[in-house]
């Protein structure tokens, strides 16, 4: 699915401030992207307004190239995008794990076998055994099975776009990468397009192919995990923090050594240092 | 004897028809005053239910816990416990109750009786400590997660404890509020009150002095965050990660690099490859 956004503007109130500014973006069809920003830089209105919770009040959305609003009714978008909201557990509340999944399912009016088969498929999507979970209370499960049967719900509508809002945030480290790596299996091997909500930068580059950095509702920066770590400055200035290794290679630089400045991962930073460390060969350059 | 003394604690939750959940495993564990300690362990290992053994908001089912020499489950010593052991909690929301700043933290000694010139006293000393004191007067709604839990430090500053415990006090928020609330607790601990500070990132345990890491309600390991980085295999067994940085020298150093073990900061390891040069 592939998601264009032309012009956006929203604001909750006459009186306010505007919350989106004139946002133009696109999510490319099974692309796994990133949105980055602070707390209040706009992310979680942006993204309401790609899933028809919210209308935006100027400027459009288009799914597949049909307007949403007027090509594609709200609540079709709805159906085929799936939203995952923050600490999304707070949301479960039936009494058994497979009548929560299955509870979106049932109101698109399926039952039976067919029920059955979204709620076992959405399940093992999220590593979650279907014959020894399906019957348990979602609410004494551990935080990180909680956050995936809530994440199974959303999976049992079948969405073509899903888009997490901080999918990981109070989960330990652990839990984190396996929900991780789970998400990107989805984009991968079932070709779910995936739009990540994050403020850890380091989590958003490991995993998406494209980042989008939002601040006071505009997208400033965009591009691969390692270009937008080139605009350093840029990323200070509005309170984000570069990944601490992509850091590391910053602050070598600016003492005069010339290393590459878009690497974030162990592997990729010790092999830069060990080029100009190992032998002993690089020199320092003058500034 | 320690400010804060564990002895052989067991936890154990039950409610209604749900079969019981053992938290806490036969704990012993000494907080000396001015200690500054993290713990850390993943979901579930009992870290938030010790953190509400240390002020009486649950007493041990077995064993003891002494505050100050106060035993927690003698009913009469609970205010005077609270008093000196303050809580701080992942959610600020979940901690304002007031609908002005300044109103929020008179809200704890107003609750002691103090006067009120020594109120607006202490109100106005914990707005300093935390950088707040320009949003007195400010709806704790209106502000930044971070200003939030700021507030709620402060709140608990003006009761004046002696040690106050952090249970996951960033979790919930962006780098920017997440670098202010790490700053403002630098600063506490720079005063000498006793910091218990909770939480599953590792790179947060850095600067204190002594880590424990919990696993299944019971200690797996206690010791300095150097100790702790150099137990890998209890690390990764605990579920917990090491920060990149050490994994970074942990690397550089087996392809030769002679760097110290001691590097734990971005600053310390830039320093050190520059000196190798």
């Amino acid at each position: 699915m592939r998601i264009e956004i032309k012009g956006v503007h929203f604001r909750y109130f006459q009186e306010e401030e505007e919350v989106l500014k004139g946002v133009n973006m696109t999510i490319r069809d099974g692309e796994f992207a990133a949105l980055v920003g602070h707390t209040g830089s706009g992310k979680s209105t942006l993204v309401q307004t790609i899933n028809g919770l919210l209308k935006p009040t100027q400027g459009k959305v288009f799914l597949d190239g049909q307007e949403i609003g007027k090509d594609i009714s709200f609540k079709e978008v709805r159906r085929r995008v799936g939203l995952v909201f923050q600490y999304p557990e707070h949301q479960l509340f039936e009494e058994t794990v497979f009548l929560d999944i299955a509870f979106g399912p049932k109101n698109l009016g399926l039952e039976g076998e067919e029920l059955k088969r979204r709620t076992r498929r959405a399940m093992e999507f999220v590593d979650l055994d279907y014959e020894s979970l399906k019957d348990r209370s979602p609410f004494g499960l551990s935080g990180g099975q909680k956050r995936r049967v809530a994440i199974a719900g959303v999976l049992a509508m079948e969405p073509e776009l899903l888009i997490l809002d901080e999918p990981i945030a109070g989960l330990d480290p652990q839990s984190r990468r396996r929900l991780l790596d789970q998400i990107g299996a989805l984009n991968s091997q079932h070709g779910i397009s995936v739009l990540l909500i994050s403020h850890r930068m380091e989590e958003a580059a490991v995993r998406a192919q494209r980042v989008m950095v939002m601040n006071k509702g505009e997208i400033v920066l965009q591009g691969t995990p390692g270009r937008i770590f080139e605009g350093r400055e840029k990323l200070l200035e509005i309170g984000l923090e570069l990944p601490p290794l992509t850091d590391v290679l910053w602050q070598l630089k600016e003492k005069g050594y010339p290393l590459r400045t878009d690497l974030f991962t162990v592997e990729e930073v010790a092999r830069e240092i060990l080029q100009c460390w190992g032998g002993f060969r690089c020199s320092k350059i003058s500034p | 004897m320690a400010f804060i003394a564990l002895e052989d604690v067991h936890y154990t939750y039950t409610e209604g028809n749900e079969p019981p959940v053992q938290a806490i495993h036969g704990i012993d564990l000494a907080i000396e005053k001015g200690d500054r300690i993290a713990i850390v362990g993943p979901n579930g290992s009992g870290k938030s239910t010790l953190a509400k053994l240390f002020n009486a908001l649950l007493t041990p089912v077995q064993g003891q816990v002494l505050v100050d020499g106060m035993d927690t489950a003698d009913e009469e010593k609970i205010w005077e416990i609270r008093q000196r052991v303050g809580m701080v909690f992942q959610n600020p929301d979940n901690q304002l109750v007031a609908t002005m700043v300044e109103e929020e933290v008179a809200f704890g000694p107003e609750n002691l009786g103090l006067p009120p010139k020594l109120i607006r006293q202490r109100v106005q000393e914990a707005l300093e400590m935390v950088g707040m004191e320009e949003y007195r007067n400010f709806p704790p709604h209106h502000l930044s997660g971070g200003q939030k839990q700021r507030v709620a430090i402060a709140s608990i500053i003006a009761m004046r404890p002696q040690c106050i415990v952090f249970d996951e006090p960033t979790a919930m928020l962006d780098p920017l509020g997440r670098q202010e609330v790490l700053k403002t607790i630098e600063k506490l601990a720079g005063e000498g009150i006793t910091i218990v500070y909770i939480t599953h990132f590792m790179e947060e345990v850095v600067d204190t002095d002594r880590v424990i890491i919990l696993k299944a309600g019971q200690v797996m390991l206690e010791g300095s965050p150097l100790d702790v980085f150099q137990a890998r295999d209890i690390v990764e067994d605990a579920d917990l990660e090491l920060p990149d940085i050490p994994c970074l020298v942990d690397k550089l150093q087996k392809a030769g690099l002679p760097l110290s073990t001691g590097i734990l900061t971005k600053e310390e390891l830039v320093k050190a490859l520059c000196a190798l040069k």
